[in-house]
């Protein structure tokens, strides 16, 4: 080799990709594996025959992407261990330290060969799923985005990795090398999660997306679990996000690699602040994680606190002694330990306390300014809204007046659980742990600054008073339109391929629905400005003295559905290929709509068959009970094949009860347990127990005693994981009652057989 | 030329080097003595640019060591072990070498191999201890660097083999001008190879000299007198060493051999031999006067 072309830089690159060529290998391995084979994998699913390609191909391909992504994940730790071995093995940093190379060079050469080897490999599958997904355009929304999700996991393992270089850079030792890199993501995730429940659940609720808006500076240096949860989001920000902090983990690991000696190879830690850090980090950890366990700070119950603290002392005492130990190989200075010992503990309680006392340092009690939000959305389980579903409606407002509503609500909820907290929860709690029934209120706001902010809020029910609110949003226009321009959405909008289909869902011919399907854009603008000028009109949320006449379920067809989700809304259709955006109900008032879809095929009418929505071998399910003054005016049904009937004269009502409460089971809370084909299934009308709708029955003059046998060879019930001995016990004597000779009565997990 | 000025160094609490001084001509092969944990190593480290200076000077020809580049290509060092080459088969260990050294001579390998013959593509987990060493000595001196350090370079070889590895290294320093600093427990080597030396003991030094101005500065006298004497009876020489056995005495002495010979002769002596020391001799009456010497056993 001549001088000219001797270039010890590169000579050094060339080393170190040589010494991590294997992880190079298994790297290319994994990422063509990965989310070219995850999306190809989906793709097969929804393109291809089903009978040729069914889940005996798919699902195994499906399961060796994900298995591949979980590897080159794994790369993206094992790499910079392997990589980086002369920073804690004594012998190899002789060699390496000694060449003819300048620390800043080495070190570049150092994260490049810890990262390149994994990162060039995703980057290039994630381009490969790119066009795979370019020429074979997926159909739904979740598949659409692979490629980018692809992006966005490449981002969040470059992350990954460079702090694991530089809790690497900060390690004498194999032992702290491998361990502390795990160690501190499964520790940061333990004091973020750990730190989110002691202060929100303590509060008013725990927040299901609590990574994504809590303790924020804690929580965006967790890596591993912050990027799980900002996986999904689409915003700019997680790219800056993941950005920024590969800079800041690369200059921590840049001036822990030039602050580090030599001499030091084969201790512990390098450094000398790295062990009480480490050391007070695992510890804070454990007592978080026993506080959250033994739930002693809970409820604003102070009367544990000398067990808690005891318990803290003993646990921290025990961490901090095997630390020592393992750091140290003994005890090194029993003052100092003592020291060390006090001051982690005060810390730890301090921590502990002040998350529950100021209910995560106010962030429980946040709320932003209206003027700041761009969109607000809001979903309560077990309160419904006339449209969407029980627990996300997905309408998301964008006018001033709609996001005040929900941002007054948001204090309105928050002052509920609060005083509730502060009063009786911990009484109630206590006397019947599991009788006490929850609204879970979902609020999520845009702000205009790209951040989100979300918060869910688990209140009693029977604390909760909505003091009008839906009404009122639904008297806003952008909130009543909202659902149309969830159809006007370009992602379904623009599917053209394949003819939008719109079901109207009723009983009132022996058809159980129409369907009208609309082949072109055109067809399709032409109904949702329809439904549009409808919905402008229509201010009667809640007041409707009619009976609808049908449900409007807004779908889509498409080819050889397999396994077709969709996370707006899912209707259970079962037997065919439909799927569903929004259900929205129709009343006559609706001409605009109606007008159109009849000029496409379906022609509601308020005709009713019972007897084709009560068959003889089908119950249906109660879906709705609409009120009028107190008095019952309407009910409708649905049945599992997408049936309906709305029941406005008594003797539908009473057909209707002979088929829905001629078993039910009395308790104290607001739940209807209802034998259907054989099920029993708990359903929940805030207004209307059991004998609650008998009772409004007879206020209309309809009679109802008449509760007949049940004929089946076997009945099934579940029951939660919050078990209710006396539901069991009530549920059970009925089942005594009705099955004179039950041969079986046999247990599993969480459900109950009758034969 | 290598030179280290009131050299310091700490790891933590504990003092490994304390003002060391000594330098190191070019062309010269150096040995370093010393007790265990004495700071040999260390220098070693110091020297190839491992671990950085905290107090005093090091400098090799005029220059810093640590971070530099252009000095650092001159240096090739060889630390105690071997295991971080196990699994190298000796062509990929040339191949290291020759990856980061732009001297590396193909041909010097290859006549350095063809005396000692190791089998070039097994591994060298395969080889035996004496095997590793002569493999990494060889390729060691077949980078031509002007400056080869070696912690315990002939550890684990045969007789032969030291012999044959000493050749090896003489012909580097005369083919390339090389300065060869070894390390060594084994001062028989270090006698027949080095001409110059640095005693270090608790990291001080203890003498850094020419070997033959140290084997002729120590003496052993074996004498008779008529009374036994003492230390104190012979104030114009350094006795490191004394023993009355019968009425024979042993002197152990530093000084020029008519010193010497003109103190005992104050005393009358039956007669007087003086009797060259070797250098493990000079090693352990030198070690015996700072306290290390195992009498405690």
């Amino acid at each position: 080799m001549t001088e000219k072309t001797f270039n010890y830089t590169r000579s050094y690159f060339g080393f170190q990709l040589g010494r991590v060529k294997l992880c190079t290998i298994f790297s290319c391995i994994f990422a063509i594996l990965g989310f070219p084979l995850l999306v190809t994998s989906l793709l097969l699913d929804q393109y291809a025959d089903f009978e040729v390609i069914n889940n005996d191909i798919y699902a195994p391909l499906f399961a060796l992407s994900v298995i591949s992504i979980i590897g080159i994940c794994a790369m993206s730790y094992i790499t910079p261990l392997i990589s980086l071995k002369h920073l804690y093995t004594k012998t190899k940093a002789d060699n390496i330290l000694s060449l003819p190379i300048t620390g800043n060079q080495r070190f570049v050469i150092d994260i490049l060969s810890s990262i390149l080897p994994f990162a060039v490999p995703f980057l290039i599958s994630c381009g490969i799923t790119a066009i795979i997904e370019s020429f074979f355009p997926p159909f739904s929304y979740d598949f659409e985005n692979i490629s980018m999700y692809a992006l966005k996991g490449f981002f969040c393992l470059i992350m990954f990795a460079t702090l694991n270089i530089a809790v690497i850079t900060a390690c004498g030792r194999v032992a702290e090398a491998i361990l502390y890199p795990i160690g501190l993501n499964i520790v940061l995730f333990g004091i973020t999660a750990l730190g989110c429940y002691l202060s929100i659940y303590d509060c008013v609720g725990i927040s299901d997306t609590y990574t994504e808006v809590f303790l924020s500076p804690v929580v965006r240096i967790w890596p591993i679990g912050n990027a799980i949860s900002i996986f999904m989001e689409s915003a700019p920000l997680f790219y800056v996000y993941a950005i920024a902090m590969t800079v800041v983990f690369t200059a921590l690991a840049y001036i822990s690699y030039k602050k580090r000696r030599a001499e030091n190879i084969g201790k512990t830690f390098v450094f000398k602040f790295s062990y009480p850090v480490a050391s007070t980090i695992v510890a804070l950890a454990f007592i978080l994680l026993y506080v959250a366990i033994f739930d002693l700070i809970n409820y604003n119950d102070y009367s544990g606190i000398s067990i808690t603290i005891t318990v803290m002392c003993v646990i921290l005492l025990i961490i901090m002694l095997i630390l020592e130990v393992v750091n140290y190989k003994k005890i090194n200075g029993i003052l100092k330990f003592g020291v060390k010992y006090i001051l982690t503990l005060g810390g730890g309680i301090a921590i502990c306390f002040a998350l529950a006392i100021t209910d995560g340092f106010g962030i429980a009690h946040y709320i932003p300014s209206p003027s700041v939000i761009e969109s607000a959305e809001i979903s309560v389980n077990h309160y419904n809204s006339d449209y969407g579903r029980s627990t996300r409606n997905y309408i998301t407002v964008y006018s001033e007046d709609a996001i005040k509503l929900i941002t007054d609500e948001h204090k309105h909820i928050i002052d509920m659980a609060v005083e509730f907290d502060e009063t009786g929860r911990h009484e109630t709690t206590e006397l019947e742990p599991y009788t006490h029934k929850t609204s879970d209120f979902y609020i999520y706001y845009t702000l205009k600054s790209g951040r989100r902010v979300s918060r869910t809020y688990y209140i009693y029910d029977e604390v909760y008073e909505s003091e009008g609110f839906w009404e009122n949003m639904y008297s806003t226009e952008d909130y009543r339109l909202q659902s149309v321009n969830a159809l006007r959405d370009h992602r379904y909008y623009n599917i053209t391929d394949m003819p939008k289909a719109f079901r109207l869902m009723n009983t009132h011919s022996d058809k159980r629905y129409f369907e009208a399907v609309f082949e072109t854009d055109e067809q399709y603008k032409e109904l949702l400005s329809a439904l549009e000028a409808d919905l402008k009109a229509d201010l009667s949320y809640g007041r409707h003295n009619e009976a609808p006449v049908g449900n409007l379920l807004v779908g889509y067809l498409h080819r050889n559905a397999l396994d077709y989700s969709y996370s707006i809304s899912y209707y259970g259709i079962g037997d065919d290929d439909f799927a569903q955006l929004a259900r929205i109900t129709l009343y006559e008032s609706y001409t605009n709509t109606l007008t159109v879809l009849g000029k496409y095929g379906t022609v509601p009418t308020k005709e009713q068959n019972l007897d084709d929505a009560v068959g003889d071998d089908e119950i249906f399910m109660l879906y709705r009970i609409k009120k009028n003054d107190e008095s019952l005016t309407a009910l409708e049904s649905y049945n599992d094949y997408g049936g309906s009937a709305v029941f406005v004269t008594g003797e539908e009502f009473q057909e209707l009860a002979s088929h829905h409460v001629k078993y039910s089971v009395k308790t104290d809370d607001e739940y209807v347990y209802c034998l259907t084909r054989g099920m029993w299934d708990r359903l929940h009308y805030r207004n209307y127990s059991p004998d609650d709708f008998i009772d409004a029955l007879a206020e209309i003059g309809v009679q109802y005693d008449n509760r007949s046998t049940f004929q089946s060879d076997y009945i099934y019930y579940t029951i939660d994981n919050n078990y209710d001995q006396k539901l069991h016990e009530s549920v059970n004597g009925m089942c005594n009652e009705l099955f004179d000779t039950r041969t079986v009565f046999e247990y599993t997990e969480n459900a109950y057989y009758y034969q | 030329m290598i030179e280290l000025k009131d050299v310091k160094l700490s790891f933590d609490e504990n003092v490994i080097l304390d003002g060391v001084t000594m330098t190191v001509p070019d062309g010269r092969a150096f040995g370093l003595l010393g007790s265990n944990g004495a700071g040999k190593s260390t220098i070693l480290r110091l020297l190839s640019g491992i671990y950085q200076l905290q107090e005093g000077s090091i400098k090799i020809d005029g220059e810093d060591i640590y971070d530099n580049v252009k000095i650092k290509e001159q240096i090739c060092f060889i630390n105690d072990e071997t295991i971080q080459f196990t699994n190298y088969t000796l062509k990929q260990l040339k191949n290291y070498y020759k990856r980061f050294y732009r001297t590396f001579s193909e041909e010097k390998f290859v006549k350095l191999h063809s005396v000692l013959n190791l089998p070039m593509n097994k591994k060298l987990s395969t080889f035996s201890k004496g095997m590793k060493r002569q493999a990494i000595v060889i390729c060691a001196i077949a980078c031509c660097t002007k400056y080869i350090f070696l912690d315990e370079a002939f550890d684990g070889l045969d007789p032969t083999m030291r012999i044959i590895v000493k050749n090896m290294m003489i012909d580097a320093m005369i083919d390339n001008g090389a300065t060869i600093i070894l390390s060594s427990h084994n001062l028989k080597e270090v006698q027949e190879f080095c001409d110059t030396a640095a005693l270090l003991h608790g990291g001080k030094i203890i003498f850094c000299r020419e070997l033959d101005s140290v084997m002729g500065s120590i003496r052993k006298v074996q004498t008779s007198f008529p009374t036994a004497p003492s230390k104190e009876d012979f104030p114009e020489i350094e006795i490191l060493h004394i023993e009355n056995s019968g009425s024979v005495t042993n002197i152990i002495a530093k000084g020029t051999e008519e010193e010497i010979r003109a103190s005992v002769e104050k005393h009358n002596p039956r007669f007087v031999d003086m009797i060259p020391l070797t250098l493990d001799e000079i090693f352990i009456y030198e070690m015996e006067v700072l306290g290390y010497d195992g009498k405690d056993l």
